[in-house]
């Protein structure tokens, strides 16, 4: 009997704990859902009705706000800096790594501590000789500024991240591959590669993040017809619409969407990417 | 003598022979970083010490002139004082709301899996969406705050415009948008206890806040590590709210390090001023870095 009554008494807390815990996040987020209410209404019912849901869903504010700002070649700029940068990380890191976690020598303990100084030079640091340089290059405007930026300055953590794993697998696997004759490349390749999917998500993740929502970099370095929608979204409302919020919000739903989706669908990857990359950074 | 350096050589050689393709694999990699991040950094060095203005090919050094001129810049100043502000607030609130919202979560809850999902979506939206939320939150002319005032007979308060208070409002808008990547850190800490040492405080008949105290705090020692040093290192470099929200205005009131070296160079194309701000926010991030990592490790020796 007692027993039960406890039981009974620990599942009420319970209940009233996540009912607490929920009614924290509502409190937390209610700022996005001013902006997706607000977003969604017209500018007359906004001007009555400043926090209720919108009397008619106004999916043409979107839709001019996409419109206006030039919505698809964004996008498209945005994803072929994201998904180049992210490649080419993706590829130089782990090679420099297979390198650098496999083999032993001074000189790769030497270069690996090389990359790792470089997680401290801060954008801020390098961004004006860099202005310089991308000038030099002649680059200055096209998405390959951005793109070799990008790869530098997560090359460090990148390298950190998959390095770590490397030197977590069993070395008699390529040791045995190379005894049999296959070349470093070979093994690299059909060996390791398979192996280390989970830290190259991890970077994966990392890098998107920081790249897609970045507003520095491409706020210096690229031109109109190159920029990504972060910017595209920046000009937008600072040229026409600074005092209209239907159309501020709508556009940054179209700007925050493409990331947000892909975060909701596979969020539990993306919060293990998120932490692996700051604790092992 | 001589054969044992004539042995050294020949080792050395087959080292390099034998490494070939190993060296190959770091080309790429190196190439790009040293190029894009090492370089870049000590063109900065170089320019700290110049009258670079971005443009003309004539650049004179000028010795320490541009660190000199930044004691006596009381915009520098502001900056600086405004980036500490920036780092104390967000070492305190970010942690602390962090920290309990991570011990909140890590209590039996139904959905808690799904409600850190929804804790971190401020984290990957892009901050300049955060800065125009708050923006219209914090707004003078009918802003959410300033109705709430109106109906309690007060106000209406310049949250961000008034150069007195602007600052804090930008801050709270970053510990809104990071708070849960910190708490993120600390669950994947609190799930990395073993859950038998909890048992035997407990059969030793503990009481919850002792627990807290002499086991959970201790065992968290890492996450809190690197949530300071990120937290710090973040608010040193923090540019995009404040460039957003007020643009380092009104007058230099919200100006940090960050947004000061972005007016320096490209308001005023004095980029060798701007280097030299530079060098010093370099300075401060390696400074943290080394001595939170000697602060932690030095502590994880006595527990």
């Amino acid at each position: 009997m007692r027993g039960q009554t406890g039981k009974k008494r620990a599942g009420a807390a319970a209940v009233l704990k996540t009912a607490g815990m929920a009614l924290l996040l509502v409190v937390y987020l209610s700022p996005l859902y001013l902006l997706f209410s607000i977003a969604l209404k017209s500018k007359e019912e906004f001007a009555r009705n400043r926090f209720g849901l919108p009397a008619e869903i106004q999916w043409g504010n979107i839709a001019e706000a996409m419109e206006k700002m030039k919505f698809f070649p964004a996008l498209c700029n945005s994803l072929f800096i994201s998904v180049v940068s992210i490649l080419l990380i993706l590829l130089s890191a782990s090679l420099a790594s297979y390198t650098l976690g496999r083999r032993k020598g001074a000189v790769y303990s030497r270069l690996y501590l090389f990359f790792l100084a470089g997680m401290m030079i801060p954008f801020q640091l390098t961004m004006l000789p860099l202005y310089k340089l991308i000038h030099t290059l002649g680059i200055m405007r096209t998405h390959w500024s951005v793109i070799c930026i990008y790869t530098a300055g997560f090359m460090p953590i990148a390298i950190v991240i998959l390095t770590g794993f490397m030197k977590t697998i069993p070395g008699e696997l390529d040791e045995a591959a190379l005894i049999d004759g296959a070349t470093p490349a070979y093994t690299f390749f059909h060996i390791i590669l398979p192996l280390i999917k989970a830290p190259l998500t991890t970077v994966m993740i990392f890098c998107l993040v920081g790249i897609w929502n970045d507003l520095l970099t491409p706020l210096l370095f690229l031109g109109n017809s190159a920029q990504t929608l972060i910017v595209t979204l920046y000009n937008f409302v600072g040229a026409f619409y600074t005092t209209n919020w239907t159309m501020v919000f709508a556009g940054s739903i179209g700007a925050m969407l493409p990331l947000l989706a892909v975060f909701l669908a596979c969020q539990k990857y993306f919060i293990k990417g998120m932490v692996a990359g700051a604790v092992k950074g | 003598m001589i054969w044992i350096w004539q042995r050294k050589r020949q080792i050395n050689k087959s080292f390099w022979r034998r490494e070939s393709s190993y060296l190959l694999f770091l080309l790429p990699a190196l190439l790009v970083y040293v190029v894009f991040s090492i370089y870049p950094m000590f063109s900065s060095f170089y320019y700290s010490l110049t009258n670079w203005d971005g443009f003309s090919a004539n650049v004179r050094v000028i010795g320490f002139g541009n660190y000199i001129y930044m004691f006596k810049d009381p915009g520098f100043r502001k900056a600086l004082s405004n980036t500490f502000l920036f780092v104390l607030m967000d070492v305190v609130l970010q942690n602390v709301l962090g920290l309990g919202t991570a011990l909140l979560l890590e209590t039996k809850l139904r959905g808690r899996n799904i409600m850190r999902g929804l804790f971190f979506v401020p984290v990957v939206l892009p901050s300049i969406v955060v800065s125009y939320i708050w923006t219209y939150i914090y707004g003078y002319n009918k802003g959410v705050l300033n109705l709430f005032l109106e109906k309690l007979h007060m106000g209406p308060v310049d949250f961000i415009g008034d150069s007195g208070i602007a600052i804090y409002f930008v801050i709270l808008t970053g510990i809104w948008q990071w708070m849960s990547y910190r708490m993120v850190i600390y669950v994947s800490g609190l799930q990395s206890i073993p859950s038998d040492i909890y048992e035997a405080a407990e059969i030793d008949g503990a009481r919850p806040f002792q627990k807290l105290k002499n086991i959970t705090l201790p065992m968290l020692a890492p996450a809190f590590k690197i949530n300071m040093i990120l937290c710090m290192i973040g608010a040193l470099k923090q540019f995009d709210l404040v460039y957003t929200m007020t643009q380092g205005g009104p007058g230099y009131a919200t100006e940090v390090i960050a947004t000061k070296i972005f007016r320096e160079a490209f308001d005023y194309s004095d980029y060798g001023y701007g280097c030299a701000i530079g060098v010093v926010l370099f300075l401060m991030i390696m400074l943290i870095t080394v001595v939170t990592n000697w602060f932690f490790d030095k502590r994880e020796v006595e527990i």
